[in-house]
């Protein structure tokens, strides 16, 4: 490390402090009394530096502890006090007012509460129409706490808006009255510039218009499609506006400007304004304000005629960022922005031997610029994908290096895409034409581009890494950076660390758990449950309802699949033909490969069955056919398929439900798909041999059309888990239901309240938890 | 204020202009290291400037300098050079003062010039100027006038001819690059006076000797050409 490079020391001792702050909590008051005291320290010589360096955790620990503190009359401390509350409101509009399906949602700066004084931002949605940024607002309206997510490991919509400190979700139930209008004159702009920018684009790009928007004013409401691709292509970077757009939009404004303003620090001011707006248009995500606050401290650097020290640069933006909200420290979109121009600034220069040798350019002659360039963006997304394939496989389980060969095209590609859609957005319509026949080439040849560097085959999903992994890796690459410029000497050491560390690395390496995991995930109103064996099979039991509601198997168990690196799925058994259990199937195939898949005869009479049959074609997927009773084997665990026998006979489908009784161990578990009671009287007729078990998943969501009182002694469950959502067109669970389980008490789980439940057992014991209201029950006998 | 300084001391460090080094509280500009490779020039040849080479002055003797005499301040060394470039081409255009220093320094100590009447700088031509921002040599003379109490015509000299630039020249392309490529302005009487050129650079000599021929055209009295390196 240079001494010149006066910012690293404190700008890491800073992240360590907000990291410290986010783990405990120290009161303020101490805080108070401790900085002055270290600061007043740092004035003798001695201890200067050791004090200045606790100075600075301390004033980290600060800034964090300060924005928790929250006073007594925020709505998130009013929501956690009652979850819902139905009253007349009043407050401010102060976001864009947006419109989906009819409806307008809105950020909305609470004033009151009947007539109590309120703080705080909620997410307003309404049907009342005209409404502005800065309108104040009075409306009767329901306010929520955020539904968290009800899955393990799948987005978190409410951790996303308490990171822009919104706690909570509001509707309206009348109409809105418009009581007043007071608006900030550069958020006003910023709105202003936002939906004139937003509708030239719509008008001027017709299908590329989502694309456009995306690199233009980063909304990437309407491009989820070309965000998959562009993943695998290893091309992502390219859709956030990064340094490369606000880099190549500062020099455009600074170019343009040096020709009407002689003074250079004018237009350099100029632009420093420009940019900041910018970056407020962009919403001021991570990466655009990361890099709008790096040029603008590299032009006060001009400007002030300091000599410009690019670490610096970046570090002092990254203090301003988390000084300004220090929770932005943990999004992940910042950490992979600072990491990469981190790398790009400090491990890109050590491996300068591979340029070509001089001597051998000659030889290309006017080639030899071309060669050079290509060999350096090659190095360099060589290296940024390495370094940036741990925080991805991290954070998104998944990471390639077809970027390697995608930047390529991809970098020259969107650095001619830019400036023309620029000029596409600017100029006045009489010109349009001109631009928009090579606008469409260039789209054209880039999307062909993305598809086929997402065709390389180094893209890697379903990755599990934890973070031990995480922090062993980058040991492992910044000690081998090191090596580069070293000693032969300190070479030694640091290879011998490095082999440590790998050992250790594979030594952590994933171990079968030796346990029976079953999770019935929170799919909406549907089934879906996960089983992994002991030996890391797996077994779905149905997949959940179709793509289209909101906790489909993508949202749902999809996550918990990346997460846990499971890439294929041994069987997939789908109980009968309702759209609730088999709705999911076309996902599943899609995203994981099938090995098995089990139905009744029944269900292969149907006419889905023929959209099903061929995708398990080209898949090469086999195909169970359920004729009678049966049991397939998986080493300890023994699973019976009970129902339906060769000789049952209904015209009821969910009495023809495939009912599965699993035993590991002490442990039983009986899925009973949507069995209703013909089907269970059937049952206690014939096999009531197999009916007494431990967990039994409650038949038909808790509809009274299931669950007979016999029924339920014959299985005499300890435990019982729902599989619907909170709210739906049945009123699942049925009163009635929940009465004849009440004998359960806190043993009996609904997915659309309890959220996510997971058994795990060894067969001894287990221990059952919830993933939104956190049971956690250990039952260590099962006899 | 210290606190500040400090303050921003952290943010945007003060570095030696030539090695990045930091800078000491009593240093400016450069550090101390580095100061010590610019030693004025001495032992040269008193027309040209250029350092003796032992008898007759080489330098003159293949070139036929119309100026009266030359000098500069120091040889352009490599620190001369990168403070140069920092100066023209990053626009820390505070090296002006520093330069402006230095050459007072020189001149009182030597004293080579014996009148000056008005202190020009060496122009650039407008386009060049505008994508630059500033000509350098009018930071020099602005600073030097300044400190010698010389009449400064910064606009006496006009650059009609928007000449290559001079960096990846030979010599005898220099020369023709900047031949008939200046113009004086006709709003000032130079008849007669004592002029003092000044320009960052001294290579060949062939942008100060075409001026000269210009301004001896006008019929001044002398012409002198003073800069800050002296490449050669």
């Amino acid at each position: 490390m240079q001494k010149n490079q006066t910012l690293i020391i404190p700008a890491f001792l800073w992240i360590l402090g907000i990291i410290i702050a986010s783990h405990t909590v120290l009161p303020i008051l101490f805080l108070l009394i401790v900085i002055p005291i270290l600061l007043l320290f740092s004035f003798i010589k001695k201890i200067r530096f050791i004090s200045f360096c606790f100075a600075v955790i301390f004033l980290g620990i600060l800034r964090y502890d300060i924005q928790l503190e929250i006073p007594q009359n925020n709505i998130k401390v009013i929501l956690e006090k009652n979850p819902t509350i139905i009253q007349p409101i009043k407050g401010r509009i102060i976001s864009e007012v947006k419109s989906k399906d009819g409806n307008f949602n809105f950020i909305l700066e609470l004033h009151q509460i009947r007539k109590s004084k309120v703080i705080g931002k909620i997410k307003f949605y309404t049907r009342t129409d005209s409404l502005n940024y800065g309108d104040i607002i009075s409306v009767i309206a329901t306010i929520n706490k955020l539904p968290g997510s009800t899955n393990p490991a799948s987005f978190d919509y409410k951790e996303f808006l308490e990171a822009k400190r919104i706690f909570g979700s509001g509707w309206s139930i009348s109409p809105v009255k418009k009581i007043g209008n007071k608006t900030e004159i550069f958020q006003n702009t910023v709105i202003i510039i936002r939906k004139y920018l937003r509708c030239r684009i719509e008008n001027r790009f017709g299908e590329y218009a989502g694309f456009v928007k995306a690199i233009v004013i980063a909304e990437k409401d309407e491009i989820d499609d070309e965000r998959n691709i562009m993943c695998k292509a290893g091309l992502s970077h390219l859709l956030a506006v990064s340094g490369l757009h606000v880099g190549l939009l500062s020099l455009i404004i600074l170019s343009v400007l040096n020709i009407f303003i002689p003074k250079r620090n004018i237009s350099r001011i100029i632009t420093m304004c420009l940019l900041l707006i910018y970056a407020a248009i962009c919403l001021w995500a991570p990466s655009v304000t990361r890099a709008a606050i790096m040029i603008i401290l590299f032009l006060l650097v001009k400007i002030i005629q300091r000599k410009p020290i690019a670490n610096n640069i970046l570090f002092a933006s990254l203090l301003i960022i988390t000084a300004i909200n220090p929770n932005q420290l943990f999004s992940v979109g910042l950490q992979m922005s600072y990491l990469a121009v981190f790398i790009l600034l400090n491990v890109l220069p050590r491996f300068q031997f591979i340029k070509v040798k001089k001597e051998e350019l000659e030889l290309l002659g006017r080639g030899k610029h071309i060669l050079n360039g290509i060999l350096i963006l090659i190095c360099t997304s060589f290296i940024l994908n390495i370094f940036l394939a741990p925080l991805t496989a991290y954070n998104f389980h998944q990471f390639g290096f077809n970027g390697i060969a995608g930047n390529l095209l991809g970098i020259p590609l969107i650095g001619m895409i830019l400036p023309l859609s620029l000029i596409i957005i600017f100029l006045p319509e009489f010109f349009i034409p001109l631009f928009q026949n090579s606008f469409r080439l260039l789209m054209l040849i880039f999307e062909k581009w993305t598809h086929i560097s997402a065709d390389f085959p180094l893209h890697f999903d379903f990755i599990f890494i934890s973070i031990i992994h995480l922090f062993l890796l980058y040991f492992i690459l910044f000690a081998l950076v090191l090596a580069i410029k070293s000693t032969s000497k300190q070479r030694k050491w640091i290879f011998i660390a490095v082999i440590f560390l790998s050992g250790i690395f594979i030594s952590l390496g994933k171990q079968s758990s030796n346990k029976l995991i079953i999770t019935f995930f929170d799919c909406g109103l549907g089934d879906l449950a996960l089983i992994q064996t002991p030996q890391n099979e797996t077994i779905f039991i149905d997949t959940g309802p179709p793509e289209k509601t909101v906790n489909s198997f993508l949202r749902s168990a999809l996550p918990y699949l990346q997460k846990n690196g499971i890439k294929s799925i041994d069987h997939v058994l789908i109980t009968h033909a309702h759209n609730d259990h088999y709705g999911g199937v076309f996902s599943v195939f899609e995203n994981v490969e099938v090995k098995n898949l089990i139905t009744t005869d029944e269900f292969q009479n149907r006419k889905i069955w023929d959209s099903i049959t061929g995708i398990v074609e080209t898949e090469r997927c086999s195909v169970l056919t359920i004729l009678d009773t049966t049991h397939i084997n998986f080493d300890k665990i023994n699973f019976k398929i009970i129902h339906p026998d060769r000789s049952y006979k209904d015209n009821n489908i969910n009495n023809l439900s495939i009912v599965v009784r699993l035993d590991y161990g002490e442990l039983s578990v009986l899925f009973t798909g949507d069995l209703e009671h013909e089907g269970e009287e059937y049952l206690l007729d014939n096999y009531p041999e197999f009916l007494d078990c431990d967990v039994l998943k409650v038949g038909h969501h808790g509809s009274k059309t299931a669950s007979s009182p016999d029924f339920i002694k014959a299985v005499d469950p300890q435990y019982a888990i729902i599989s619907t959502a909170k709210k739906n067109r049945f009123n699942f669970p049925h009163q009635i239901t929940l009465e004849k389980y009440e004998f359960l008490e806190q043993n009996l789980m609904i997915t659309g309240y309890d959220g996510a439940c997971q058994i795990v057992s060894d067969g001894n014991s287990a221990k059952i938890t919830t993933f939104v209201s956190q049971k956690n029950i250990i039952d260590s006998d099962l006899k | 204020m210290n606190i500040l300084q400090t303050f921003t001391g952290l943010f945007f460090p003060k570095l030696c202009l030539n090695c990045n080094e930091l800078l000491l509280e009593n240093e400016k500009f450069i550090c101390s290291n580095c100061s010590r490779s610019l030693v004025f020039l001495e032992d040269i040849c008193h027309i040209c400037g250029a350092p003796k080479t032992g008898g007759k002055c080489k330098v003159c003797e293949t070139n036929e300098f119309l100026f009266d005499k030359a000098r500069s301040v120091f040889m352009f060394n490599k620190v001369v050079q990168n403070l140069i470039h920092e100066f023209k081409y990053n626009e820390i255009t505070r090296i002006a003062k520093f330069f402006g220093r230095l050459s007072q320094e020189y001149i009182k100590k030597y004293q080579p010039f014996e009148h000056i009447d008005y202190i020009v700088p060496v122009p650039l031509h407008r386009v060049k100027k505008r994508s630059r921002g500033f000509n350098q040599s009018e930071y020099l003379t602005h600073e030097i006038s300044r400190r010698m109490n010389w009449k400064h015509l910064p606009k006496l000299i006009i650059r009609k001819k928007f000449t290559k630039t001079q960096t990846k020249l030979n010599r005898q392309q220099r020369k023709i690059n900047v031949s008939l490529a200046f113009k004086i302005n006709p709003k000032h009487n130079i008849k007669g006076k004592t002029i003092l050129l000044v320009d960052d650079v001294f290579t060949t000599g062939s942008t100060v000797n075409s001026i000269t021929a210009a301004l001896k055209e006008k019929q001044v009295n002398k012409v002198y050409v003073f800069t800050i390196g002296r490449a050669l």
